[in-house]
């Protein structure tokens, strides 16, 4: 079960964001946004060059682009702030998480490649929304920056009811 | 008298305006946390709907039967349409399934 111990992985990487980066600044919330959705880009990327299933490839493209409409955002919003995203504990564990799913994700052909993907997609999603909820909306000291992080909550919720139906449907 | 002229020439303009103009009256439906609000929108016929996309993901108003296609609807970006048939139509945004709306045409 790699996969199943990549997935604990990226969820223990975003929940210690939780725990132990208390209160982030907003810089580092800057950086942190802007690699959670650089990630769930580049492996809808993945997916959208090795999936035959064509639900799979509906929703790999739909990540990249909501994810990348909200990066697009969220550089513009960070600029307009004068807030230089910075690194931090989360990002890098996040950063660590993507690569070790990317590769292993490689390895993978056909319906396990999917199930892969997909099982990633509802533990990832699931993992930022919790993030949001106790990290990111919290500890937000800008006003804007807060309600950009509050805006895209729903695009979060609505991906992991998407990537649900579609695990359901992959079936095991 | 030329003055006078003018003045009913302004007057017929003013008179002939609403009906030339007011064809219909506008609506918004916002498109927001990933809903269309409201939901429901009644409308009558020669109306204009425009959906404003206040989400930070793009979305579309989509009826592929009825040939509705609102194209991809961009943050920040709007769309307008006119009803020109009456009864319901339901639409949904092509990007997100669980996004639906109706337009009730009386």
């Amino acid at each position: 079960m790699k996969n199943a111990s990549i997935t604990v992985f990226a969820i223990a990487a975003l929940a210690a964001g939780a725990a132990y980066a208390q209160n982030p600044s907003d810089p580092q919330i800057a950086g942190i946004v802007v690699t959670a959705n650089q990630i769930d880009i580049d492996a809808g990327k993945l997916a959208k060059s090795h999936t035959k299933n064509k639900e799979v490839q509906g929703f790999a493209n739909q990540m990249i682009k909501d994810h990348t409409a909200v990066n697009k955002q969220a550089v513009a919003l960070a600029k307009k702030l004068k807030v230089k995203p910075a690194a931090s504990d989360t990002q890098a564990s996040l950063k660590k998480g993507a690569s070790e799913n990317i590769s292993n994700l490689k390895k993978l052909k056909g319906k396990q490649f999917d199930k892969a993907y997909i099982d990633h997609e509802v533990d990832y999603h699931q993992a930022v929304l919790d993030a949001i909820d106790k990290t990111l909306i919290p500890s937000a000291q800008n006003a804007e920056l807060k309600g950009l992080i509050e805006k895209v909550r729903p695009a979060i919720a609505a991906h992991l009811d998407h990537a649900k139906m579609i695990q359901s449907k992959l079936g095991g | 008298m030329p003055g006078i002229g003018r003045i009913l020439t302004l007057a017929a303009a003013i008179a002939l305006s609403p009906g030339a103009i007011a064809a219909g009256k506008s609506h918004q439906v916002v498109i927001e946390g990933m809903k269309f609000v409201p939901e429901r929108i009644e409308v009558a016929v020669g109306d204009s709907i425009t959906w404003v996309n206040k989400d930070p993901v793009p979305h579309t108003v989509t009826n592929a039967a009825k040939k509705i296609e609102s194209g991809t609807i961009d943050p920040n970006g709007k769309w307008k349409y006119v009803v020109r048939r009456k009864g319901d139509i339901d639409y949904v945004c092509r990007f997100h399934p669980g996004m639906r709306g109706t337009i009730g045409v009386k």
